[in-house]
């Protein structure tokens, strides 16, 4: 199995059918095409987006219903070619997210977020055209708070904070080597 | 930077398939209308620029100060409670 060395996670061995191929790369950075979806400690409901292009470059990801309800979007024709989505079931759509210094705010871009096919594991960013929705919309904490697993949300001395992969996530990720938390802050661009 | 000079309804090609067309102009403000295959993104710079800076702005994340969220889950319930 491949090994990528990642600057907050350390090694992280991966399964190359796991690759998520964002053909486009993402808007403004259209040579990050290869990424992995990593899971959260704690039982934090994000998922961390980690480049396989750049060790130094990820980000977390949320659910668009800790925002809003009623978020929904369309996802353009040419876009769904591109993807290979056949149906709507497989089609995924996740918010990029951000964890403010200090880590009591948190936003989504939901003008700006990322679709991907489940099964192809293909994905674009897209840009919507939607007053409804704000490029730093803050998370809804009640919805967000009741998402984080009951075990770690009762650990109040859990004294680790970074967030890390967790091993056997649905196959996704196995656990790294040799992790490297705080030993490197991404490369401030 | 190459500049040229277009009157109203005159068209810049880019490439074979990207036409770009003066609509309207009307005091400091211009309409430009943009013909290119479904597989390139427009979009205005701003915007190109803000989505970026947001993604950027992602990748600095934090840590989540878990107990700061328990204490804004617990208020919300309360304002809930008593609303």
């Amino acid at each position: 199995m491949p090994i990528f060395k990642s600057m907050r996670f350390g090694e992280l061995e991966y399964n190359q059918e796991d690759v998520i191929k964002l053909p486009e790369g993402l808007i403004g950075m259209p040579g990050l095409q290869n990424w992995l979806i990593l899971e959260m400690d704690q039982g934090v409901p994000l998922n961390w987006f980690q480049s396989l292009d750049r060790g130094d470059f990820g980000f977390p990801l949320s659910q668009p219903l800790f925002y809003r309800d009623d978020y929904e979007l369309e996802v353009p024709a040419a876009v769904r070619q591109n993807l290979e989505i056949v149906t709507q079931e497989e089609a995924a759509v996740l918010i990029i997210t951000t964890v403010h210094p200090g880590g009591k705010l948190i936003t989504g871009n939901l003008l700006a977020p990322l679709v991907l096919n489940t099964r192809t594991r293909l994905g674009a960013q897209l840009t919507l055209d939607d007053q409804r929705y704000g490029m730093r919309q803050e998370i809804n904490y009640f919805k967000f708070g009741l998402a984080v697993k009951s075990d770690s949300a009762d650990n109040e001395a859990a004294e680790n904070r970074e967030p890390v992969p967790a091993a056997d996530s649905g196959g996704q990720i196995q656990t790294p080597s040799q992790p490297e938390k705080d030993t490197l802050e991404p490369a401030n661009m | 930077m190459l500049i040229l000079s277009r009157k109203r309804n005159e068209k810049i090609m880019i490439g074979d398939d990207i036409s770009i067309m003066i609509v309207d102009i009307r005091g400091d403000q211009v309409q430009v209308g943009i013909d290119a295959p479904r597989s390139i993104p427009v979009h205005r710079y701003e915007i190109y620029e803000e989505i970026k800076s947001t993604t950027l702005g992602a990748a600095a994340s934090e840590s989540i100060d878990i107990d700061a969220l328990h204490k804004k889950v617990k208020k919300t319930d309360k304002d809930e409670d008593s609303s």
